[in-house]
């Protein structure tokens, strides 16, 4: 979904899709600053640099494929 | 609650057509529960939580019917079909409140589903979307409801089939009444080729004419709901003019619904508001709506609804007398 197309944003994407305990902490994390500070800190851990930028911008594209979607 | 495992807490938040093959995009609800009037209200909070715009996952439609296989849902006890402007909200919001039930009040994800094609929109797959939707959302939650949009009532013959034996009600109102509504505020089925996707193809005579259209498609859901109570069993008709103390009595009834030791006030206090503004005390407003009625509605009644609506309320009385 997301546009970041770095295979390390993925592998993140995916550890983080394979752990249901962080699915709720994260979710229950609705100011975006506090959440983009969580995923980066997971990145972090995982020996990824992500750019509060991109995040952002991919948070951006995933709201918009919301708004764009078709009723059919 | 079913065990914890990669999917737990997720739902599909809406279907998609992508590089010509079907997509669901399933977002995470974790305890959050359909409260709301609409599924839709909810679907648009979860959609707008950070989590959900940057880690919804995606899938086709085989990882819906393979998780159905192991979480099938909670079982569905009952459809409630309408009109719309009929009180059908309310009915959704009442049985909300009870405290063993989750009730999905026009998904959107299933409206999408129906205007598909088969074999996308096969019966498996209504069942499957159903389920993932339909999971209990409290230790508590025993019993699913549906609440449909109004066009739907053209496809009960694919739901009840999918979910055959479930009790329906088809819940319909005075016409003069609810097109005074949707003169006021217009629905989406007054956009004149908007029910195309679900096989509703309008005289060229409504085309131009919102209002118009949205009577002639009242008349074709009438008609359908007036068929379907001599195809099918399990079905009730419920008359605005009959709420809200039918909910309690023919409603429940009808849906085998043990309310003892549920809280009949907590229920009084939902049919007491307004269902789609809650702050709003809900009263009965038929004589008012009458009232407000202009030359061009009593025109399209007498055009399109009137027929229809007189046929279903002899039927309803006809039951009564037969019940009675």
């Amino acid at each position: 979904m997301a546009d970041i197309s770095d295979p390390a944003f993925q592998a993140l994407r995916q550890s983080i899709h394979d752990t249901p305990s962080l699915h709720e902490r994260l979710f229950n994390l609705t100011d975006p600053d506090d959440f983009i500070a969580a995923v980066r800190q997971l990145a972090s851990i995982q020996g990824y640099d992500l750019k509060e930028e991109d995040v952002r911008q991919s948070m951006h594209t995933g709201r918009k494929a919301w708004i764009e979607r078709t009723r059919t | 609650m079913t065990p914890l495992d990669a999917l737990s807490g997720w739902i599909p938040l809406f279907l998609s057509i992508r590089d010509h093959q079907p997509t669901l995009d399933w977002g995470y609800m974790g305890r959050e529960r359909f409260t709301e009037p609409f599924c839709q209200d909810t679907l648009q909070k979860l959609a707008s939580r950070p989590f959900n715009r940057l880690l919804r996952r995606q899938s086709g439609l085989d990882l819906l019917l393979e998780r159905a296989q192991r979480h099938p849902g909670l079982p569905l006890k009952g459809m409630v079909f309408h009109m719309s402007r009929c009180g059908s909200t309310l009915a959704a919001q009442w049985l909300t409140a009870l405290s063993d039930s989750v009730v999905l009040s026009e998904p959107e994800p299933l409206d999408t589903l129906l205007q598909w094609p088969k074999p996308y929109s096969d019966t498996e797959t209504v069942r499957a979307l159903l389920a993932a939707l339909g999971q209990p959302r409290r230790e508590s939650d025993r019993q699913l409801f549906l609440k449909t949009d109004c066009w739907h009532m053209v496809h009960i013959d694919r739901l009840l089939t999918a979910f055959p034996g479930t009790p329906w009600v088809f819940v319909y109102r005075d016409p003069v009444e609810v097109l005074v509504s949707h003169q006021r505020m217009p629905g989406w089925h007054l956009v004149p080729g908007s029910m195309t996707g679900h096989g509703m193809q309008p005289p060229d005579e409504v085309m131009n004419h919102s209002l118009g259209h949205g009577a002639w498609v009242l008349s074709v859901i009438m008609d359908q709901a007036r068929q379907a109570m001599e195809r099918h069993d399990n079905g009730l008709l419920l008359n605005y003019s009959e709420l809200p103390e039918a909910l309690e009595s023919k409603l429940a009834a009808h849906f085998g619904l043990d309310l003892t030791g549920l809280g009949t006030d907590n229920l009084r206090t939902v049919t007491g508001r307004h269902s789609k503004q809650r702050d709003t005390a809900f009263h009965p407003d038929s004589a008012e709506k009458r009232a407000a009625a202009d030359a061009h509605i009593l025109e399209l009644t007498f055009r399109w609804l009137n027929k229809h609506y007189q046929l279903l309320e002899q039927l309803r009385l006809n039951s009564a007398d037969h019940n009675g």
